[in-house]
């Protein structure tokens, strides 16, 4: 029988945690070192989740209780403790925190990526990415480590992109199901799929990442773009103007640059 | 509460035929018997009292309204052709920035108040202030294009404004329902492959066809007369826009005047045209 529950849904959810991974047990130092983060950081992290880390210290550490006074002073909210004594678990309960292993929470990175929402009009769009087209030749180097994460959900878009709009899927893959208007920008950090007619201009792996590609199973792109290598079309050729075509990163000759192929479709 | 529903009649770019579709639309909407208003949002312009042929009898205006310097009632100007038919015309001495969110909210809502069926809403051309007010409230949006690239890319570029700033996305309801109409269509330059087709557009667009106006000399002489296109009996502008109406209104009709004319005999053994 197919039961559910009306008033509630307890769901697993992914949501960003800053860490503060401390390296040294010197309240003094680290009172100095906090000020200047704080003052730096203003107000950008305030409303944000944080963990303690303390694996990195042995038996001598700060006072929880001072511990998570600094954290505030950042505007986090403390939720949970890593790399605690056995002996100080009840401390760390009486503070309401969560105590983790350390393994758990220490090997993701702090800038877990965030998936945006679709914006539709360009004025309130997003920044447009470090690596809007550059030249061919400037290949951009090794992708950062976080934006490589794959685990993220992808943004799906069940309207046509519009002349003007830009959508930005962030730290994740790009799915347009009714395609993309001339004059159209999309830009994932993943890979693009588009399943209508892709028209606009498609820039995958924004953030550096080589390995993305775009499949479109109509293609009339203006512009595609891997990893801030672009070709642009000013006429597209006949092989390739509404086929299905997988744009993605080749080296040739030293130099990296867009491979257009048929997306082969097993039968 | 009363069924009112608004209708924006909008485009991006500028003389595709917005003003008189409007003005004929209007005009079907009331010769069908709804009590339909018809608002003139191209302030500073002011195009649509001309086509109705009622500029002389234009004393207050949309923006009196807006700044409660007059009553809509007065402002309102009853059509000549149908009693279900009134004008609210624009200012030609204001810009488009007296055109204020709430003012117009609350004018559209006094039309609602009046018990009015339909209230059209003439965009002014661009993507701007006015453009983006007259589609702000809108239910339904008709998208005149005409059978070229460039007006084809500022309807869609209007869409995907529309999906962002109308009420209706941005409360999170039920989307804007988009029509599209194509305009000044000639069949003949559409065979010879000067002219997108209508499948082209509509395929480029990919929102449902409310109809095909064929380009004709007729529109002029309607609008130099002060006359919406709707009413010059015989002519296939006229027939085209009526069955536009018919098919808003949900009846099926097929599509006219989307194929050349075929030339006798005679004129293709002596070449006229």
């Amino acid at each position: 029988m197919n039961r559910k529950s009306q008033s509630f849904r307890l769901r697993g959810t992914t949501v960003p945690v800053i860490t503060l991974a401390l390296s040294s047990a010197d309240q003094t130092a680290l009172e100095g070192d906090i000020d200047r983060k704080v003052s730096e950081a203003g107000d950008s992290l305030a409303g944000g989740l944080a963990v303690i880390d303390l694996s990195a210290l042995g038996d001598e550490h700060p006072p929880l209780q001072w511990l998570v006074a600094q954290v505030r002073r950042f505007g986090l909210h403390p939720v949970a403790v890593i790399g605690t004594q056995e002996a100080q678990a009840e401390e760390v309960s009486a503070l309401d925190l969560a105590v983790l292993p350390a393994s758990s929470g220490s090997a993701r990175s702090a800038d877990t990526p965030v998936r945006e929402e679709p914006v539709a009009a360009a004025p309130s769009a997003p920044e447009p990415p470090a690596s809007a087209p550059q030249t061919a030749a400037s290949a951009r180097p090794a992708p950062p480590a976080a934006s490589a994460a794959a685990d993220t959900t992808t943004l799906v878009v069940d309207r046509p992109v519009r002349s003007g709009q830009r959508i930005y899927a962030r730290g994740c893959d790009l799915v347009l199901l009714a395609g993309a208007s001339a004059g159209s920008e999309l830009i994932a950090d993943g890979n693009i799929h588009c399943y209508g007619p892709l028209r606009g201009r498609a820039l995958a792996g924004a953030s550096g990442d080589h390995e993305a590609q775009i499949f479109a199973l109509d293609f009339e792109a203006e512009l595609v773009s891997v990893a801030g290598v672009y070709k642009a079309f000013e006429r597209l050729p006949d092989g390739v103007r509404g086929k299905a075509i997988r744009a993605s990163l080749e080296m040739r000759d030293g130099q990296s640059q867009i491979l257009l192929s048929p997306l082969l479709i097993a039968t | 509460m009363s069924n009112t529903r608004i209708i924006v009649v909008t485009s991006g770019k500028g003389g595709v035929g917005k003003t008189t579709t409007s003005a004929s639309f209007a005009s079907g909407l009331a010769l069908r018997g709804h009590k339909t208003a018809v608002v003139d949002f191209d302030v500073g312009l002011r195009n649509l009292d001309l086509i109705m042929g009622c500029e002389r009898r234009v004393v207050y205006d949309f923006v009196n309204v807006i700044n409660n310097e007059a009553t809509l009632n007065q402002a309102l100007i009853k059509d000549k052709h149908s009693e279900h038919l009134f004008v609210l015309p624009a200012s030609q001495t204001r810009d488009k920035d007296a055109l204020k969110e709430e003012g117009v909210e609350r004018v559209l809502n006094e039309l609602r108040d009046m018990g009015f069926q339909y209230v059209v809403c003439d965009s002014p051309a661009g993507i701007e202030h006015g453009a983006v007010m007259a589609l702000t409230f809108a239910d339904e949006a008709i998208i005149v294009t005409n059978p070229e690239v460039s007006s084809v890319r500022d309807s869609d570029r209007i869409l995907g404004i529309l999906q962002a700033k109308s009420r209706r996305a941005k409360e999170g309801r039920e989307p804007v329902k988009e029509h599209l109409l194509l305009t000044r269509y000639s069949p003949k330059r559409v065979e010879e492959g000067e002219m997108l087709s209508h499948e082209d557009v509509r395929e480029l667009l990919r929102i449902p066809l409310l109809g095909v106006i064929p380009e004709s000399e007729a529109v002029l002489h309607a609008s130099n007369q002060g006359q919406p296109a709707i009413h010059m009996e015989g002519q296939p502008v006229a027939e085209a826009y009526k069955d536009v109406v018919m098919r808003f209104l949900g009846e099926e009709v097929p599509l006219r005047f989307i194929a050349a004319e075929k030339r006798g005999l005679l004129q293709r053994l002596f070449g006229g045209k």
